[in-house]
């Protein structure tokens, strides 16, 4: 399971246009809805792994269009520590990621959905270390 | 009628387990087995005990050691058994270390690295008592600012500003008071006595929301939106350990996988490696328990060497000192007393701060010792320790060092004889 934190105004705006639009996306991915990215930090990613979740990635509102003041930006800064933590236990780096999308373009969604699958099944990522 | 109690020391550095020979001398408990006293019995072999006590780091094999006791409660001492401990770090290189906690129901948790033995009293008559938050007992002032870059502790810290403001994570945010209290010290809390269920979390969180002003790293998808980028930035350069950092004590409670660096060669090299260099002589001091102190002072002499740091004459009668106390703690090994081992770490600890030698740095002490008439100046830290790859060795009566680092400072190979 991939499990995708969205914050309801971009993140989940843009897989409900998504959806409208009947596009496809890899059926890996969980949708965890949330108010904002801002309400996303190390214990939920840590949570989600230690659950077994391949892979973990919020989705929130474009860089200066957070609905609440710059919460995405704060947890821009968290993500990369994450991944950090990852390289440095020995995983990849991709296995936590960050995207922003527009409300508007369900596209935006979906490229976040087709990048986050594919590195998710990338060598050093979470899902083959539970293979072995 | 008097308690029964047995002590069973797992693994790790013995710190917890000497301390917890003060069972013997306690009022209304009785001794029965100890890992320490071989002329008592093992735990197994003495039938039905009230109260065991287990201290230092867990394996797998070790849950059927302490379900092979017949006792009432469960007493963990120290925060080893409780969550791995720093032990937990050797994880990182893929080492069996557990938490006991997650798999067997522990009735007290005494956290501390190491705790101290009033603590135990208080456990054993029915709980660790009260600690208050270690923010509240420090001595610096927390501004509601964010910081402008973050900063390793290369130096000593301006000692009256919280040093989560001067850009350097201290952990004293999700901590309890301790025996340690590493922040008197000038050396940032790295969580041994944690105040909140997920401190490795809360601390990520709590610094990375101080962090919001710092450079990250950002790009532009093929899909025309704005992404979290992998490259190097503020936070990478800044944070160069963030498993010895935030997880420094929580490691096998907090990530729940195995870690895949290859192991570096044994259990201790398997915790050093990876480490910056700023934060290794603590580090080293705390898992070679009894033989720390030597360990801590050939690794900062080594060090020191190979990068043209020339300590003063004070610091190094005052380290002349400490070794002095190392001979008394190496004699205790073979025979433990308790008295003797009191009176060794309160020395220790007048000169190094605490039993982790959070006062001993690179060229001098962080802070003035209180066994020392000099004045400060005669052993304060000069400057900043310089940071790059060199390949260090020093040895005394006790121990044998040597590493080396990378540009970054960072210890990437490490053997020590004891």
């Amino acid at each position: 399971m991939i499990v995708v934190f969205m914050c309801e105004h971009c993140g989940q705006g843009a897989a409900n246009t998504a959806g409208v639009l009947r596009m496809e996306y890899d059926p890996r991915i969980s949708i965890v809805p949330v108010p904002c990215a801002g309400r996303v930090g190390p214990r939920e990613v840590l949570t989600a792994i230690n659950n077994s979740a391949e892979a973990v990635s919020v989705v929130g509102c474009c860089f200066g269009a957070c609905h609440y003041s710059n919460a995405n930006m704060v947890t821009l800064r968290k993500m990369k520590i994450m991944k950090k933590f990852l390289q440095e236990m020995g995983y990849s780096m991709d296995c936590v990621t960050m995207y922003t999308s527009r409300a508007a373009e369900g596209d935006t969604a979906l490229g976040d959905f087709e990048d986050v699958a594919a590195k998710a099944d990338g060598e050093d990522c979470l899902g083959a270390a539970r293979v072995e | 009628m008097s308690r029964s109690v047995a002590v069973l020391q797992l693994g790790g550095c013995d710190r917890c387990a000497f301390q917890t020979l003060a069972v013997g001398g306690l009022d209304g408990y009785e001794l029965r087995s100890h890992s320490l006293l071989p002329s008592l019995p093992g735990p197994e072999s003495v039938g039905h005990v009230d109260v065991l006590v287990v201290t230092g780091a867990a394996t797998t094999d070790d849950i059927q050691r302490v379900q092979g006791v017949d006792y009432d409660i469960l007493v963990a001492y120290g925060t080893c058994p409780v969550t791995g401990g720093v032990f937990g770090l050797a994880r990182q290189k893929g080492a069996d270390i557990i938490a006991l906690a997650d798999t067997i129901d522990v009735d007290t948790a005494v956290y501390g690295c190491p705790p101290s033995v009033e603590q135990l009293e208080a456990a054993l008559d029915g709980g660790p008592g009260e600690r208050r938050p270690l923010c509240e007992t420090c001595e610096r002032t927390m501004k509601p600012e964010r910081m402008g870059q973050i900063v390793r502790p290369l130096s000593v810290p301006a000692p009256s500003e919280c040093m989560n403001n001067q850009g350097i994570p201290c952990s004293g945010v999700v901590s309890l008071d301790c025996a340690q209290r590493c922040v008197d010290f000038g050396a940032p809390c790295r969580g041994c006595v944690p105040s909140v269920a997920d401190p490795s979390a809360s601390m990520i969180g709590y610094f990375g929301s101080l962090a919001a002003d710092v450079d990250v790293h950002t790009e532009a998808s093929e899909w025309t939106t704005d992404m979290l980028g992998d490259g190097p930035d503020g936070i990478t350069e800044g944070l160069v350990d963030v498993v010895g950092t935030f997880f420094r004590f929580t490691l096998a409670t907090a990530f729940r996988l195995p870690g895949r660096q290859p192991s570096a060669g044994s259990l201790h090299a398997d915790i050093m490696v990876g480490r910056p260099i700023e934060e290794a002589p603590q580090l080293a001091a705390t898992v070679y328990g009894l033989d720390g102190i030597s360990v801590c002072l050939n690794l900062v002499e080594a060090y020191e060497s190979a990068v043209g740091i020339e300590p003063s004459p004070e610091t190094v009668a005052l380290r002349g000192r400490l070794r002095e106390v190392q001979r008394v703690l190496r004699e205790l090994r073979g025979a433990p007393d308790l008295e003797r081992y009191s009176e060794a770490v309160a020395q220790a600890r007048a000169i190094g701060g605490n039993d982790v030698m959070s006062n001993v740095f690179f060229g001098g002490f962080r802070t003035p010792v209180k066994a020392s008439d000099a004045p400060y100046e005669a052993y304060a830290v000069p400057g900043p320790v310089e940071v790059r790859a060199v390949r260090g060795e020093a040895s005394d009566d006790f121990t044998k060092v040597s590493f080396t680092t990378d540009e970054n400072g960072l210890i990437r190979e490490w053997s020590c004889e004891l």
